[in-house]
């Protein structure tokens, strides 16, 4: 589907900026959690079980590392694509020494 | 009057217990996710094809086996795994062991030899991270287990797209990423309905952690991220409008369930039909989504 290259970006940008809050309270649920609700399965299952408890700071490293691929890989996504756009506005002559350097 | 009909269970056997052991209805959507990514890639023979699908059975059939070793302990306490061969004493531990060695030993070996060192080298990474990441590390200790241990289960995708292509690039990260952010809304909406059964084995499942209504809003977090992922291959160009038409309608039915079951907890009725419609569907969804990109390429071809 051919798109110009500002709803492109204002489509990657919009979606990254949801990615970012839903990321957000992901952490959030490990860095400040709420309290445990009383009764229902969840109470039932804790009382049948021997949980143990988790280190934190082991917790947060875990949730925190995700987000880190994730900036990576839309960074990657970013700078791929406006190097294809400008790969395709550049001179014919100088696409093609870009490509035999490579 | 008549004798009423005997019905009776399938009798034991050691090759079924041995196909068991590799957990078949669960590597079928591996496969898929192996398959899928090859076609996605280029046009791999139908020999490699089968050779990959081949190694990568054994693979997560020897970690699932391996799986089944060392939580021999907790699969006696709940219900839904207290019939596997080492609870119901058809198979010694150090059978399973072995048998769980034997297939990735042999996986490796097929990998490496008849397809890449690449290919081979992702599957034994995807196994040794379900085996002592998740199985050994995560799963009794966090309610990350699944979160983190969810890479272990991303791995075919990379193990297809290198068995093609030699090589791994942003299409294939992707691929990692959509099966990783997957997992956390499926195998949560499992947890929520058996919670009582993960509490009585000390496994701190999400649900168990941080309560409900909490785990619910986590599985619609995660699944936010997950569509924007199943769009980024069309957004660099990777896939075309077949695939990006998919990923929209599907990803929106799973959004849909998942907002379905949130209302119908805080509106304190029963969730969990559409919890397990959540469970049900996701299976539905995963496979259907790397179905779309096979075609979506190889029509484009």
């Amino acid at each position: 589907m051919l798109m110009s290259v500002a709803v492109s970006d204002t489509l990657f940008r919009v979606a990254v900026a949801l990615c970012a809050v839903a990321q957000l309270f992901i952490l959030k649920a490990v860095f400040s959690p709420g309290p445990l609700p009383m009764g229902g399965p969840a109470e039932a299952g804790r009382a049948a079980g021997r949980l143990r408890p988790a280190s934190r700071p082991l917790e947060m490293a875990w949730v925190v590392l995700p987000a880190v691929g994730l900036v990576f890989l839309f960074l990657w996504a970013w700078q791929l694509k406006h190097s294809a756009e400008l790969a395709s506005d550049a001179d014919p002559v100088a696409v093609a020494f870009a490509e035999a350097a490579r | 009057m008549s004798a009423p009909p005997i019905v009776t269970a399938p009798a034991p056997s050691l090759g079924r217990d041995l196909v068991a052991l590799t957990k078949p209805r669960i590597i079928s959507l591996l496969l898929v996710t192996t398959a899928a990514p090859m076609y996605a890639a280029g046009e791999p023979s139908i020999w490699t094809v089968l050779l990959v699908m081949l190694g990568g059975y054994l693979m997560a059939g020897g970690a699932n086996a391996i799986n089944m070793y060392l939580d021999r302990d907790i699969d006696d306490i709940m219900a839904r795994t207290r019939l596997r061969p080492i609870p119901a004493g058809r198979m010694t531990p150090q059978q399973v062991l072995a048998f769980g060695v034997a297939c990735a030993a042999a996986a490796t070996w097929i990998l490496a030899f008849f397809v890449n060192v690449l290919a081979a080298g992702l599957a034994l990474a995807g196994f040794y991270f379900y085996v002592f990441i998740y199985t050994r590390w995560l799963k009794r200790s966090s309610p990350q287990n699944i979160v983190i241990g969810g890479a272990a289960g991303a791995f075919p995708p990379l193990v297809g797209w290198a068995a093609v292509t030699g090589s791994l690039d942003i299409v294939a990260i992707t691929l990692f990423l959509i099966v990783f952010y997957w997992t956390p809304p499926h195998f949560w909406a499992l947890a929520l309905m058996k919670q009582v059964d993960y509490g009585r084995a000390g496994v701190p499942m999400a649900p168990l952690v941080w309560g409900e209504r909490e785990t619910m809003y986590q599985m619609l977090w995660y699944t936010v991220i997950l569509l924007w992922l199943t769009v980024l291959p069309w957004w660099v160009g990777a896939f075309g409008l077949l695939y990006l038409a998919s990923a929209i309608i599907l990803g929106a039915l799973l959004l849909g369930g998942i907002i379905k079951m949130l209302l119908a907890a805080r509106a304190g009725r029963p969730w969990s039909g559409p919890a397990w419609w959540v469970y049900k569907y996701s299976l539905l969804y995963l496979a259907l989504l790397f179905v779309a990109m096979a075609v979506d390429r190889t029509l484009a071809r």
